[in-house]
């Protein structure tokens, strides 16, 4: 519902020619367990191929044999390709053939039949002209038919049962679509017999890329099963494709299944998943022109399995052998290129996944290749001879944000990024892998640094195969990702619901998928899609601000212990747009309304009309129908369903019809989308707007003492699509009962399907503002469900995990335990920890990405100034542009600004650097607990920030490393017990005179400290080892991402400390 | 045994204090300049030297197999592996589960909580073997899950089968080290034989001095005169005098728990009082025998094996008699050519929550040839970087842990077969005893150093004023 997306520039195919090789280069397994299952035989008059498509593209090419010499005639044709694989586990190609690009172009309605010819002449000879190069090889034809349309008309705007006159132009080769809408929107075309000068024309659907006007009108949804009847089909005798099963086929001989039943299923496909090593040159970030390719780790898994049916590792140089695993080594880098070539064409995968494979691992492996001249490398398409194409792109979206990329396309095999796809899906704090492994698998990846790669490359074969088991982990973390967030099925069902191809679904926003919709729906009605001209940048903003957003309603901060009944509007916008029939079709002209009977229309809020259902049903609210009533399916089925792979899938597909529904509104809304109607978008938002009002005036003028209730309900807040009301009782179970009735009461002053419901209870809780809250929230009044939290910032990546660990606790003493003393006394005794340096320095760690180079920063950063100086110190070990850069804010000189206080936190640690504790609580911890305690307590600021516990601070000695004074400063042992300086040295190298009598005591208290530090560094170092899954091996992982790194680091320098303090009583 | 003094009877002679040749081989355990660094060498180290022992078993048992590294592995193809094990278990703490744990449930509460858990077996426990350069899982009719812990070293018999696991259908540990005694020379046994004759020495463990809520402090009193011949008749003089050595084998002191950020001088006094009361404890006791003091775990020494003596500054009284002697744990010593080895009982605490019962894991240790297999993954130890200290280099007459539950005692005879064995076939003898807590059940343990053999004596009520 918030999202508003923007198409990415007008996509057309990059260059439609496929390069060939003259050396065919084929697969050529090198070991028989790599090759997919053989091929049964086809009697191709008896057998039906049957396969789920997972991609298709198309190329241009000499027109097939079947489509007639006419065709021939005109010169190339868009040839479309299908790529699948069967219920068997075999790949499948299909050609096909004679599917021509079309779009339509509203006439006047004096458009005579006979006036086609000229039309298509006249447009043809405008296209010769602007046509460079043109359609080689052929007789000069662009625009192969012009035809009269009668029975359609346009899809915006209600039209009273008229239908308008259109000319369906179809084009020779699909580029040549937006040449002619662009004479004919622009330019203009001279008609003879039309018109005595050119006219232009508004087009209609005429933005349809050829591929989806292809599934559009063959009704194919992405990743559905398809059917090649017995004698539909011709086998191809020489394979142009690595493919089992290679045909041609016309394009209305294909039969889409609708994904149901036992078409709902997901074929065996085979995924390979790829993960690369460089060594990089000291103190660089791996550099495709210079730095070597070291190991390649690649494994393969049949969709369906839980295990890799190959796992295999190229590596440079010699590698010891690893248990299920093959083993290449190769000691030239180029023969290691050309053998995972090979590998990979030998296994024709169908999904290409991996962790940041689209931007770094294949760019990588692209470029090396062409570093070394390595010729025969880029072909990992299914073509035989087809190289693969890198260029950047610019991905831009609203919902998604702008990213620079790289596209690279691999025909016949579909890319999928995990990287992209958990940023898209999940909103974290890093998104490293070794973040996102911990946040989904529950574990911590072992993460060694790139410069300690090098050094195990450049050891024996027994350390280059440490390094090979450590690359396969990584190779196979994003299969683990793949399965656990069920990415297979989501996705799937995503692009079946849809019906966009599944690569669409990464590369392209949320609007081609609704646009998909929009298609199939209007193609049903006979409604023609228009065609938008493209606003500028400044018709944009003001587009952008148009109209007003969400309500809300003042939030009445405060920290509440009675039950809060939430009241939510379920799917409100998709609702609202059903209630009041809102569409493109259903919308009247402001110039036509007096016109219309006041009995068949409604006005919204803007003053926008929209016709009543009876007279027409709007196609979008049809959509949304569709999608609503298809999920309370799915999730019926899900119910029912036993079988866990099943349940998968119909967990995908209701999750995806939810999102698509939403995002229809936004669809409308995207002023530079592909349909903006601002009055479909205005006239939601009103209505939502009016109906939270409403609630809150029904509500408070029900439930009040004058009628009977116990006491006056107030509405506390209310966002969006919910309100937040105090019934004013103390028992939960009736303000459960109570929140029902009121549901259904105001439900009842609803259009349907508008529905209002109850469903939770917060209680108690904590009203910060508008967007913030936090409160425990109960659906059954036996036990509460879990703690939820709004716009808390606990997650926010730069924090240090100190905030959001005392703000987690804060709020479950505060809201589980309503314990506010205790959040208080916890509250200030962490303070005091703070304070008193008593804190984990893991805790304090800050990180922050460095984007560019740390010279090219115009702003000073503190992680930036950081880098700086690192590379100073240590050019070899210094951050690189991508690395994070983690820091602790140190104390420095008076005055000194924030950025010149961060230091390396293993660096202060080793020089004995202090903390800068009071930074941390002014600017870190200090305003998040403000905003939970003011609404709780009077003065929260002055009782829990300042005050006794903040008394008492640690105040480290001058170390001579932090320079000054200290420098010429003569250090004498002081005493363990008092501090006083030591002065007989020979009596006790611990103690002074007065303390000796004491001597167990302090002995007692030096071995507690050694002895929580000996457990510490043990259960450290052990968890390490086991993460490593290895005895008999150093640890080598430097994971700055892992909470227990800084923690072992520290742990054995205090126990050297500990220890030499022990020393002194002369043990 | 124990009678009341009767005032009728006669005053008894007082009978001389058996004495008895005493060497303590502790050297090992002793650790002066700390480093500390990983674990993986110690790992390796322990394989190192285990390895030709393990070899010379695999010999005399297979003698004909292939050996295979996990590296070499062929599927189908019968050979031995040998390695060390790693027992994988869910139940393990984890020390990143303060990171995940619910907030509010404060890092070092779940430490506690952790050092509480009793058990870590689980359903899916697994078992894998890794030598020097890989792992493998063990499965089969020969691996018992529940009876290996992390740590041991072994070697399997069987084969790869298709999905990489290797089944195991033999398992064989390092050929025992020899006997101590019997290094020594034959005709030398007879005379020491002669001098032993009746001669004891006194296990004790876990007193808890100190600490009134725990042990009862009758009891204490009662040991001590017993043990120093001031309890019951003649006859009970003449036993306590056939003592040779008490070992307090853990935990002399009380664990009342101060924490040590407390500022409060008055809780800091608390800290010494039990030390004190130890003092006088031990100053009586040694003015009439030889006592060994070990630390155990809570005694105010480093926690992390092997444990460093007491600090005699701890003991103003008790350290000035020669008769007293602070020890390491594990300690390893000789009374009269009896060789002793034994720990505070950690080691077996820890196999514990691997596994079963307290006397069978006595015995697989001394089979595993290592006292303490589980160090460092689940129990803490130093790191040690260029030997295994805890391994057996010798097999002791008498193996004890202390701190256990309950008595109980097992003679464990280990085969020597194998190359290296010498005398080819021979057997060693050891006295397993498992040590009780005297705070739990007012027991001793007394060892004859003669038959080999041990009663317990239980005082006063037995169990602690709990």
């Amino acid at each position: 519902m918030d999202s508003e997306p923007i198409l990415p520039e007008e996509y057309e195919d990059p260059d439609d020619e496929d390069v060939f090789l003259n050396d065919v280069i084929v697969a050529d397994a090198e070991r028989e367990h790599w090759k997919r299952k053989p091929a049964p035989e086809l009697n191709v008059e008896k057998d039906n191929i049957v396969f789920q498509q997972l991609d298709i593209d198309y190329i241009i090419g000499e027109p097939h044999a079947m489509l007639g010499p006419q065709r021939k005639a005109m010169g190339a044709a868009a040839m479309l390709r299908i790529f699948g694989v069967t219920a068997g586990g075999n790949s499948v190609c299909v050609h096909v053939h004679g599917f021509e690009p079309y779009f339509y172009a509203k006439v006047p309605e004096s458009f005579r039949d006979d006036q086609c010819e000229g039309f298509r002449k006249n447009l043809n000879d405008l296209m010769q002209q602007q046509q460079r190069g043109g359609n080689n090889g052929g007789n000069g034809t662009f625009i192969s038919a012009v035809s009269v349309v009668r029975d359609k008309q346009s899809l915006m705007y209600y039209q009273e049962g008229r239908t308008a006159m259109f000319v369906k132009i179809t084009t020779t080769l699909p580029n040549m679509v937006a040449t002619a809408r662009g004479i004919l929107e622009k330019q203009g075309l001279l008609v003879p017999g039309l018109h005595v000068s050119a006219l232009t024309f508004m087009t209609f659907e005429s933005n349809v890329l050829y591929t989806l006007r292809f599934m559009v009108d063959r009704g194919i949804v992405g990743g559905n099963w398809l059917e090649l009847p017995p004698g539909g089909y011709h086998l191809r005798a020489k394979k142009s494709s690595m493919c089992q099963y290679e045909c041609d086929v016309a394009f209305d001989a294909v039969i889409s299944h609708a994904p149901e039943g036992q078409f709902s299923k997901l074929a065996p496909f085979r995924i390979l998943s790829v993960d690369i090593e460089c060594a990089g040159r000291r103190g660089h970030f791996p550099d495709a022109e210079h730095d070597p390719v070291i190991q390649i780790a690649t494994m393969v898994t049949c969709q369906g399995d839980d295990k890799p049916i190959i796992k295999a590792i190229w590596t440079l140089d010699t590698c010891a052998p690893i248990v299920g695993a093959d083993v290449l080594s190769f000691t030239d880098e180029r023969e290691l290129l050309r053998s995972w070539g090979k590998f990979l064409r030998s296994t024709d995968p169908d999904l290409l996944i991996g962790y940041n494979i689209v931007n770094f691992d294949f760019p990588y492996l692209i470029n090396r290749a062409a570093t070394l001249g390595v010729e025969d490398f880029p072909y990992w398409g299914r073509m035989i001879g087809s190289k693969l194409r890198m260029k950047d792109t610019t991905f831009s979206s609203k919902a998604y944000g702008t990213r620079d990329s790289k596209e690279i396309t691999i025909e016949g095999r579909v890319q999928f990024d995990l990287l992209q796809a958990v940023q898209r899906d999940h909103k974290l704090s890093s998104y490293s892998l070794n973040a996102v492994s911990a946040h989904f698998l529950g574990e911590q990846k072992e993460d060694v640094h790139h410069s300690a790669i090098s050094e195990l490359q450049a050891g024996t074969s027994e350390t280059r195969r440490r390094l090979a088991v450590y690359c396969l982990k990584d190779a196979y973390l994003p299969q683990r990702l793949l399965d656990k967030l069920m990415y297979m099925y989501n996705y799937i069902e995503m692009a079946r619901v849809t019906g966009v191809p599944l690569s669409f679904l990464l590369s392209r926003g949320q609007s081609i998928k609704v646009l998909s919709q929009i298609l199939r729906k209007a193609r049903q009605r006979g409604l023609l899609v228009p065609h938008m001209p493209k606003k500028g940048a400044s018709d944009q903003q003001e587009g952008g601000v148009a109209y007003e957003g969400a309500t809300v309603l003042d939030a009445k901060a405060g920290y509440y212990e009675l039950p809060i009944a939430t009241l939510d509007f379920a799917s409100l916008y998709p609702s609202i747009m059903m209630a009041h029939n809102l569409c493109y079709c259903t919308l009247v002209p402001q110039n036509m309304v007096s016109r219309m009977n006041p009995e068949d229309v409604s006005k919204s809020p803007t003053g926008d009309v929209f016709v009543k259902s009876n007279k027409t049903k709007g196609i979008l609210p049809e959509i949304l129908e569709e999608l609503l009533s298809a999920r309370k399916r799915a999730k019926a089925d899900l119910k029912k369903a036993q079988d866990p792979l099943e349940k998968a899938v119909l967990d995908g597909r209701q999750l995806a019809l939810k999102v698509s529904a939403n995002s229809v509104y936004g669809f409308t809304g995207a002023t530079v989308g592909a349909l903006p109607c601002l009055e479909i978008s205005a006239s939601t938002t009103s209505y939502g707007r009016n109906m939270i009002d409403q609630t809150k005036e029904l509500v408070m003028e029900k439930y009040n003492t004058k009628n009977g209730y116990s006491a006056n309900a107030d509405v506390i807040y209310g966002d969006t699509d919910s309100v937040m009301i105090k019934f004013n009782v103390t028992d939960l179970e009736e303000a459960m009962k109570l929140g029902e009735e009121a549901a259904t009461y105001v439900s009842s002053t609803f259009i349907k399907p508008i529905k209002l419901e109850f469903e939770k209870v917060y209680w108690p809780y904590l009203l910060i503002s508008k967007k913030r809250y936090a409160g425990l929230l109960w659906t059954n009044p036996k036990k509460h469900d879990y703690m939820d939290t709004k716009g808390i910032e606990t997650v926010r990546r730069d924090n240090c995990l100190l905030v959001r660990q005392v703000i987690e606790t804060v709020l479950q003493k505060i809201l589980i335990s309503r314990d506010v003393p205790g959040a208080v006394d916890y509250v200030k005794r962490t303070i005091s920890d703070l304070l008193m340096n008593r804190m984990d320095l893991s805790l304090l760690v800050i990180t922050k990405g460095l984007t560019q180079d740390a010279d090219a920063y115009e702003n000073k950063a503190a992680h930036v100034e950081l880098a700086k100086r690192m590379k100073e110190r240590d050019p070899a070990t210094a951050p690189v542009v991508g690395d994070r850069i983690a820091y602790v804010i140190v104390k420095a000189a008076k005055n000194a600004k924030g950025y010149e206080k961060s230091e390396d936190p293993i660096w202060a640690m080793e020089h004995n650097l202090p903390i800068d504790c009071q930074h941390y609580l002014d600017h870190y911890l200090g305003k998040p607990l403000m905003r939970i305690f003011e609404p709780i307590m009077k003065d929260a600021s002055s009782q829990l920030l300042k005050g006794d516990h903040t008394r008492a601070i640690s105040q480290p000695t001058p170390s001579s490393a932090a320079g000054g004074i200290m420098r010429f400063a003569k250090v004498r042992l002081s005493c363990v017990g008092c501090k006083a300086s030591i002065t007989d040295e020979k009596t006790s190298t611990a103690l002074c005179a007065h303390c000796l009598a004491k001597e167990p005591e302090h002995l007692q208290r030096a071995l507690n400290t050694v002895n929580d530090l000996e457990r510490d560094f043990n259960r450290l170092w052990t968890q390490c080892q086991r993460c490593q899954g290895s005895l008999h091996q150093d640890v080598l992982c430097t994971s700055r991402d892992c909470p227990i790194f800084y923690r072992r680091k520290k742990v054995a320098k205090d126990l050297g400390e500990a220890e030499s303090t022990l020393k002194r009583f002369d043990w | 045994m124990l009678t009341e003094p009767s005032s009728a009877a006669p005053p008894h002679e007082i009978s001389p204090r058996a004495t008895l040749p005493y060497v303590a081989r502790d050297s090992k355990f002793n650790l002066d300049a700390k480093i500390y660094g990983q674990y993986f060498q110690l790992y390796f180290n322990r394989l190192k030297i285990l390895a030709p022992r393990l070899e010379d078993a695999v010999q005399a048992k297979w003698p004909n197999l292939p050996r295979a590294k996990v590296l070499d592995l062929k599927e189908g193809e019968e050979c031995v592996l040998s390695g060390t094990l790693y027992k994988d278990m869910k139940l393990k703490p984890c020390i990143l589960d303060e990171y995940v744990k619910e907030a509010g449930v404060s890092a070092s509460a779940v430490a506690i909580e952790d050092s509480k858990k009793t058990k870590f077996v689980g359903e899916d426990d697994s078992i894998v073997l890794e030598d020097e350069g890989a792992r493998v899982k063990l499965t089969g009719a020969a691996i018992d899950v529940n009876a290996l812990v992390t740590g041991v070293v072994l070697a399997a018999r069987g084969r790869v089968v298709p999905g990489g696991e290797f089944e195991a259908d033999e398992i064989c540990f390092p050929r025992p080290a020899a006997a101590r005694r019997s290094a020594a020379p034959a005709d030398a046994s007879t005379a020491a034989a002669a001098d032993l004759k009746g001669k004891r020495v006194v296990l004790v463990s876990d007193l808890r001095v100190g600490d009134p809520a725990s042990s009862n402090p009758l009891n204490l009193e009662l040991m001590l005169d017993f043990l120093t011949g001031n309890l019951g008749g003649a006859a009970d003089a003449s036993e306590a005098a056939s003592v040779a050595r008490v070992v307090v084998c853990g935990g002399a002191l009380s664990k009342a728990e101060v924490p040590a950020s407390s500022l409060d001088p008055r809780e800091k006094a608390q800290i010494s009082r039990p030390l004190r009361e130890l003092d006088v404890l031990l100053s009586q006791l040694c003015s009439s025998v030889h006592v060994d003091v070990m630390p155990g775990e809570g005694d105010p020494t480093n926690q992390a094996l092997p444990q460093q003596p007491l600090h005699p500054c701890l003991f103003p009284s008790a350290a000035r008699y020669d008769t007293f002697a602070a020890s390491t744990n594990p300690h390893e010593f000789d009374v009269g050519g009896v060789g002793f080895l034994g720990t505070s009982g950690q080691n077996i605490s820890d196999l514990c929550k691997y596994t079963n019962e307290r006397l069978d894991l006595m015995e697989s240790s001394l089979r595993w040839q290592h006292l303490a297999p589980s160090a460092p993954d689940t129990l803490a130890c130093y790191p040690y970087k260029d030997r295994d200290p805890f391994h057996l280099d010798a097999c002791p007459d008498v193996y004890f842990a202390g701190c256990q539950p309950a008595f109980g005692s097992r003679v464990v005879e280990l085969e020597r077969r194998g190359a290296g064995a010498g005398a080819g076939g021979e057997t060693t003898r050891t006295l397993a005893v498992s040590v009780p807590s005297f705070a739990a059940t007012g027991t001793i343990v007394m060892v004859d150093l003669e038959t080999l053999t041990c009663t317990p004596v239980t005082f006063g009520d037995g169990g602690a004023a709990r």
